[in-house]
């Protein structure tokens, strides 16, 4: 009941910040412009198969099928993947970060807890804060998409089917950094360090794993169309790769996605990915992992301090 | 002078003595090490997959068509370019918020301005600072590349390669310098350090990631694994025809790509660098020549920011207190 | 006359012990104390910020605790208060053991930090209205408007806090520590920072919550005049010890050759340090 009375606190506060809406309005830009973007250049790019057509009739030479023929009605919200790996897991880092900081900068630490509130309730309190902001973000998000597939390509129950479970796995994927921002936030007592360490640990998830793991240039994991490696060509790459790619949280999530949105011809590398129930399996460690850290930093949360550095 | 050098040495010592900022350097260099690392594995595999293919054709008595891959080391430093212009950014961005937020944290501007030291000084003093441990840090990851190339074995730089590395030290330093600017300002000119640090983040965001990925993300050659026109079997003069009849698109494009100090950095380090073929063999004058409109990009932000940090010192009178 | 004031010293010191043996062995009813705290100590590392402190307070007493900064005083609240838990001793406050029943503890008090601060962005009537529904009290519109008439603070309801002047504020927090009707209210340095105007009238707020609400009062100050004008009872804390301990009233007579309890204060300091 008392997690309640923090949660709704939390909500209350998160929309009085002007950083929160800056940021939320930032993905929710990028969520339309992704469907928008990703017509445009599907017709531009259809556009340009006809111009080489052209050109390879007036050669005389072979005409080789479109690349485009057939490409999934929900290809056009691939871009999507990308800013839930971006932006998504960013704003969740921000809002948890915010969830765990707030009553240490107001200062009420020490006020809060004279009250009958145990630290399991707390925690209670910020985890449904945390993950029911996050729900309704990703709830726009999910219908923004909805209605701008059916306006610039198709829908179809089966469809919106497929794109309520690509959200259902953002979802997962985001709030895992979501419980890290808020987790670090309630331990650490520098506001800028707390908020330093997820995104050091969302550079590694994003960048880096895939970088070791499967030999992607950091800029080449932001592309939905994964260029091809040839990593299982050199046994020392596919060792490492062996070893990493359980951990490479952000490429099971896209793996995962693009087999969703029914994009996998265009999304897979040259390594072999795993079965998608065991991808899911670990989005799901990766969540239940991020919720035991917060645990620990609140069991660790010092109740008698005063106020914190910004 | 004197005052200048006092504070700027303060600068210094102060971020050493951070240790949230060393995990961040210390993350920075390893990236670039294992970064180094990688591409290496992954030449030395094109290169036994070439010698394999080659013999096999030999034997087969067939003369080989495709030329044998040939390293330029320079290549291999793409990963760094990359890890420069993301964690950079993030290491520029939290200097200049440190810079201020230990002063606005501890009220202690107060006490440096009634000391008889001008604004300037501050200004200058704190982005001297800076500045020189930033340097320090580029040069520091300079000699960390080098020093892993000669690990490596068999790889032999020319004299321009040195050059062309320190080239992309000074771009790099110049690219940092203008996050540090930013959030410098924006420190100073926010009234809460937070809202100042997540505003740095949102640019961050925008300019280093999503800005220069819509870009990509809109070639038309990408949207297909290992190129469209590859798979057209075009060269590049056919794909120049072609893509003349979607100037409008390209240049769009180009425009959303150029919004970002991020993209100019990585143009004119991918030339350098050779990442792009076609620089690979141009002297290293040309390439320069070639890139002047990015590098006057990245030093002309670098001199708007300090513009702007220096105004909004002499104009603010207030946030001091907060 | 340095010699005899020496003398006078010891034999005040002697007498001092006795007394304090007194305070903590006196036959009452245990029931009569909301608070009774035994070899309460606090350490951190080697440092020891509370040492072994035996203390009773009685229903209905207004308690100051006197020290100088760093005395251990907010350490000995915030150990009281359930906030922090004690190295070693045991201690119940309103009946209920510090470390063991924390939440009951927690249910029967009210606690004012030194410079009290609330959610800026949000009014006095939504913090107030959070730490009610916090306090176990669901329907918490017309407690709220009931403290704040007690408080004289009706008007300031609707305001942002970051609006309100530092003596308002301080009374806002005490809205906030009284509005589930606690049995003892836990005081931290109250009047630090408030003007000369604002100390009179915290203090008589303190001395109404005492009189008209029947709240045993337990503050910590090091300011002496707060002591004189509101507390029926002093302890003073040295270094983590509690080095004296007895009712106003005696104090005033034992130290009555003293011109004012500044003296009589640093009189016990020093012979406690010799």
């Amino acid at each position: 009941m008392l997690s309640l009375d923090i949660a709704k606190n939390e909500v209350r506060h998160l929309f009085r910040e002007r950083t929160f809406f800056l940021i939320l309005s930032v993905f929710i830009l990028i969520t339309l412009a992704s469907t928008y973007i990703g017509w445009s250049s599907q017709h531009t790019v259809e556009s340009v198969y006809q111009q080489s057509v052209l050109t390879l009739t007036a050669a005389g030479k072979n005409i080789p099928p479109s690349p485009f023929s057939n490409l999934p009605p929900l290809d056009i919200v691939k871009n999507m993947i990308i800013y839930v790996v971006l932006i998504g897991s960013l704003l969740a880092i921000t809002i948890g970060h915010a969830i765990g900081t707030k009553d240490q900068k107001a200062g009420v630490v020490r006020i809060l807890f004279s009250k009958p509130l145990t630290k399991k309730d707390y925690l209670m309190g910020k985890l449904i804060s945390m993950s029911m902001v996050l729900f309704a973000i990703t709830g726009v998000s999910l219908i923004i998409s909805v209605i701008s597939v059916a306006i610039l390509s198709q829908i179809s129950s089966a469809l919106l089917l497929n794109l309520i479970e690509f959200y259902a796995i953002s979802y997962v994927y985001m709030l895992g950094f979501g419980f890290l921002g808020l987790s670090f936030g309630l331990m650490k007592k520098e506001s800028a360090t707390a908020l330093l360490i997820p995104i050091i640990i969302w550079v590694l998830i994003t960048f880096a794993l895939p970088e070791m793991g499967s030999a992607l240039y950091p800029t080449s994991s932001l592309n939905p169309v994964l260029p091809q490696t040839n990593i299982l060509d050199s046994p020392m790459l596919s060792a490492i790769h062996n070893v990493l790619y359980p951990f490479s949280i952000s490429e099971h999530y896209k793996v995962l996605s693009s087999l969703t949105l029914g994009l996998q011809q265009t999304t897979t590398t040259a390594y072999v990915a795993y079965p998608p129930l065991i991808s899911l399996s670990i989005l799901v460690i990766w969540l239940l992992a991020t919720l035991g850290v917060s645990v620990r930093s609140v069991s660790g949360f010092d109740i008698s301090r005063g106020d914190i550095y910004e | 002078m004197n005052n200048m050098l006092t504070i700027a040495k303060k600068e210094f010592q102060d971020i050493f003595r951070s240790r949230t900022f060393s995990i961040i350097l210390v993350l920075l260099l390893v990236l670039t090490a294992t970064s180094i690392l990688v591409s290496t594995l992954v030449f030395k595999s094109q290169v036994s997959q070439y010698e394999s293919s080659l013999a096999l054709l030999l034997s087969m008595g067939k003369t080989p068509t495709e030329a044998a891959p040939q390293l330029y080391p320079l290549n291999l430093l793409r990963g760094v370019v990359d890890y420069i212009e993301i964690i950079g950014a993030i290491i520029g961005i939290l200097l200049g918020y440190l810079s201020i937020a230990k002063e606005k944290n501890t009220r202690t501007m107060k006490l440096l301005l009634s000391k008889p030291i001008t604004k300037k000084d501050i200004v200058f003093g704190k982005i001297t600072g800076n500045f020189l441990f930033v340097s320090l840090t580029i040069v520091f990851v300079a000699a960390m590349i080098l020093a892993s190339f000669l690990a490596i074995g068999g790889i032999s730089l020319t004299a321009v390669d040195y050059y062309k590395i320190l080239a992309v030290v000074i771009l790099s330093i110049a690219y940092i310098m203008v996050f540090f600017t930013l959030s410098f300002f924006l420190s100073i000119q926010q009234k809460s350090l937070s809202n100042a640090l997540m505003i740095c983040f949102t640019i961050w965001l925008v300019f280093v990631l999503v800005l220069p990925q819509i870009g990509d993300t809109m070639d038309p050659d990408n949207q297909v694994p290992g190129g469209f026109f590859k798979s057209m079997g075009f060269d590049k003069p056919q794909e120049k025809a072609v893509m003349a009849k979607f100037s409008g698109y390209e240049n769009t494009r180009d425009f959303i790509e150029q919004l970002s100090v991020t993209k100019h950095y990585e143009r004119a380090g991918f030339a350098i660098f050779g990442v792009k073929t076609k620089y690979n063999d141009m002297p290293f004058p040309d390439i320069l020549a070639d890139q002047w409109f990015n590098i006057v990009s990245v030093f002309g932000l670098l001199a708007a920011g300090i513009f702007a940090d220096a105004f909004i010192m002499y104009r603010n009178r207030e946030a001091w207190s907060v | 006359m340095q010699t005899d004031l020496l003398s006078e010293n010891m034999s005040e010191k002697e007498e001092m012990k006795d007394i304090t043996k007194e305070a903590s062995s006196k036959e009452e009813t245990s029931s009569s104390f909301v608070l009774d705290i035994h070899d309460l100590s606090k350490m951190y590392g080697v440092f020891s910020a509370v040492n072994n402190l035996t203390l009773q307070v009685k229903k209905g007493e207004i308690f100051g605790f006197l020290g100088h900064n760093g005395a251990g005083k907010t350490t000995t609240i915030n150990m009281l208060t359930t906030l922090l838990e004690p190295s070693s001793g045991s201690g119940t406050v309103a009946g209920y053991d510090i470390v063991e029943e924390a939440l009951e503890v927690r249910r029967k008090i009210g606690y004012l930090p030194e410079n009290v601060r609330f959610y800026d962005s949000m009014t006095a009537y939504e913090n107030l209205d959070y730490f009610a529904r916090l306090s176990g009290i669901s329907k918490p519109d017309s407690r709220i408007w009931d403290v704040l008439d007690f408080l004289d603070a009706r008007t300031y309801a609707h305001k942002k806090i970051s609006t309100l002047s530092k003596g308002m504020r301080q009374r806002i927090g005490i809205a906030q520590a009284i509005i589930h009707e606690p049995e003892i209210l836990f005081l931290d340095e109250p009047t630090s920072g408030l003007d000369p105007f604002g100390v009179k009238q915290l203090r008589d707020v303190i001395l109404r919550l005492n009189s008209e609400k029947g709240i045993t009062i337990f503050m910590n100050t090091h300011l002496l005049q707060e002591v004189t004008k509101t507390c029926s009872t002093i302890g003073v804390l040295n270094h983590g010890n509690l080095i004296y301990l007895d009712s106003l009233s005696n104090t005033m007579k034992r130290f009555r050759d003293e011109k004012s309890l500044e003296d009589i204060y640093l009189n016990i300091e020093n012979s406690k340090e010799e």
